[in-house]
């Protein structure tokens, strides 16, 4: 992709003409309950003034209070406050903090992904949708669609459905319980239900007898062991999924893991986990 | 009060005459009343912002020149790196398009919404993967109907990450503006040199009163009563609607009550041949809460047709 240069907000751009396209439709028509024609502060009518300037400070009050869950309701407020209070400066600069779509063109930096820190609230997460995006760029990255992986389990574990492979190419009757946990855990990572996946995996090593066909059976094992450290990765338990990832590695020492279907996050622990278990520094 | 004047009323007119009785006769009066109010209390607690991630994965996002990052990469990490910075209460879905076929017609891939864990989904992000082409515009209408048919979608922010290349067609125009006429909000972030369409540099955007404001606007008319003002001569009660047109009344002190909460009771003189236009603001939800009105006398309306009955 063709990097940018400065961080840009068209949005900013955007803005401006929404709020003239306002003023010059003159839409300041009154709303249910508000008198007829709409009051404004500069009512030559002590009362209508002094409702304008009440009605505006309120609802100052609620778009302020609705920026950061209902930009778009803030939006409408902001513009009828420049209706009753056409003095207001804080109106026009509301109008355009929450115009209603804003076209952002971030920077793609080459940088490894920073700790991303929670922010306090939607709006200040949306806020820093200008932010440039790190990519980290694996060597094996793929040009188009994705590439198969190395090894038919960790395939199995991550692809998508439509280019999932097939694992059951000597079927085994004490294998199909097995098979099926290891299918519904696929499912259930990709829906994201990870506390759940992790339990499938678990349960489908279990099920695993120690006795048949081994070159089957440690198939099974790998591609237990992947999903439950995919889940574990996703849940935040990072020492059990390097510990997964390296159960997996002493079954399938040749194991690797896609990069072009598998999130990075995966891949680095999975990669932490082939270090130390190749003895090199995770 | 007419009842209980009658019989002095007689005892004149017998005195007077018939003729003297009907050109004594005092004019009426005039009552009209407006009120317009503040926002009332928001009752119960406010529901929490969502989220809509739109994910871009068609395989026209993961073409790049050697070595380079593709818009798939950077798409991914973008809605990765967003929906790990969301707060973990919020409730987000991620939508992704062009991770399942057939070409052009597969729905989109909806995974959640994940409510308590929004950075889950992110992982989901970054794993997605290009297999068919699909429609943005087919996507965000989608989207559009989810959104207008949960509810609440004025607390929805979208946010869509694209090259804005898709190949599968669709009035992408029409479907932002439907996205944007339910009240959310919609953000593009475009990759790889993307152009927004000329249509939707200045969309159509929802006018009027938000919900947010309509849950705390009291439309039923506020109804109010004329009684005898305390030191004053009986009066029968007479009922009327704030807002309604000017109410004949007999002339006198009286005193009118608005079912406003607290009640609002004022002293007021009706003056005979004149209309008396009580105006009152109400901002309970004002803090301090704040209560005004205006007495006004006027000539009567001139068209006595337009008179509202007394109740």
């Amino acid at each position: 992709m063709r990097p940018r240069g400065p961080l840009l907000c068209i949005g900013l751009v955007l803005s401006s003409p929404a709020f003239a396209g306002y003023e010059a439709s003159a839409d300041c028509e009154p709303w249910p309950g508000e008198p007829s024609p709409l009051a404004t502060t500069s009512s030559s009518d002590p009362l209508a003034a002094r409702y304008a300037a009440l009605r505006a400070e309120e609802l100052v009050a609620l778009a302020h209070e609705l920026e950061a869950v209902a930009p778009g309701d803030a939006h409408r407020l902001w513009l009828h406050v420049a209706c009753l209070d056409p003095e207001r400066d804080d109106a026009k600069a509301g109008v355009e903090r929450t115009v209603p779509m804003r076209v952002h063109a971030p920077e793609v930096v080459r940088e490894p992904a920073q700790a991303t820190a929670e922010a306090p609230d939607v709006a200040s997460a949306f806020g820093q949708l200008d932010d440039p995006i790190p990519v980290v760029l694996a060597s094996t990255a793929p040009k188009t669609a994705p590439k198969p992986v190395t090894t038919s389990a960790a395939k199995a574990a991550l692809a998508q459905p439509a280019a999932k492979a097939p694992l059951h190419a000597a079927p085994n009757a004490l294998l199909l319980p097995a098979d099926g946990l290891l299918d519904e855990a696929e499912g259930l990572v990709r829906e994201a239900h990870f506390e759940e996946a992790l339990d499938k995996a678990t349960k489908a090593r279990e099920t695993l007898p120690r006795t048949g066909d081994q070159a089957a059976l440690r198939k099974r094992r790998t591609r237990a062991d992947v999903i439950a450290g995919t889940a574990q990765v996703a849940l935040g338990k990072d020492a059990d999924a390097r510990a997964s990832f390296e159960r997996a590695l002493q079954t399938d020492p040749r194991l690797r893991l896609d990069p072009a279907t598998t999130s990075p996050k995966v891949v680095r622990a999975f990669d932490a986990a082939r270090a130390a278990v190749s003895g090199g520094t995770p | 009060m007419r009842p209980r004047a009658w019989p002095q009323t007689l005892a004149a007119c017998v005195s007077l005459g018939v003729a003297g009785c009907l050109a004594t006769s005092p004019p009426n009066a005039w009552l009209e009343v407006d009120v317009a109010r503040g926002l009332s209390p928001e009752a119960g607690a406010a529901a929490p912002a969502r989220v809509e991630v739109v994910l871009d994965v068609t395989p026209g996002m993961a073409v790049t020149a050697q070595g380079q990052r593709s818009n798939l990469d950077a798409a991914r990490a973008g809605a990765a790196q967003l929906l790990r910075r969301l707060p973990a209460d919020v409730p987000a879905t991620l939508v992704a398009f062009g991770a399942t076929g057939p070409e052009c017609q597969a729905p989109p891939l909806v995974l959640g919404p994940e409510s308590g864990r929004p950075a889950v989904l992110a992982l989901r992000a970054e794993g997605m993967a290009p297999v068919a082409e699909a429609s943005l515009a087919s996507t965000l209408d989608h989207v559009a109907t989810a959104i207008a048919a949960d509810g609440g979608a004025e607390r929805t922010r979208v946010v869509v990450f694209t090259d804005l290349a898709t190949q599968c067609g669709g009035d992408l125009c029409a479907a932002g503006e439907k996205l944007l006429a339910t009240g959310a909000t919609l953000d593009f972030v475009l990759l790889g040199g993307g152009q927004i369409p000329a249509c939707l540099r200045s969309p159509a955007l929802p006018s009027g009163l938000p919900s947010s404001v309509s849950r705390r606007t009291e439309v039923d008319p506020v109804p109010f009563r004329l009684l005898a003002a305390p030191a004053g001569p009986a009066r029968e009660p007479t009922a009327g609607v704030a807002g309604e047109r000017p109410m004949r009344v007999d002339p006198g002190p009286a005193m009118v009550e608005l079912a406003l909460t607290p009640p609002l009771e004022l002293p007021v003189v009706l003056s005979p041949g004149a209309l008396l236009h009580l105006r009152v603001i109400d901002f309970p939800d004002a803090s301090p809460p704040v209560r005004e009105w205006r007495l006004e006398t006027t000539a009567p309306p001139a068209d006595l047709s337009q008179a509202a009955a007394p109740r």
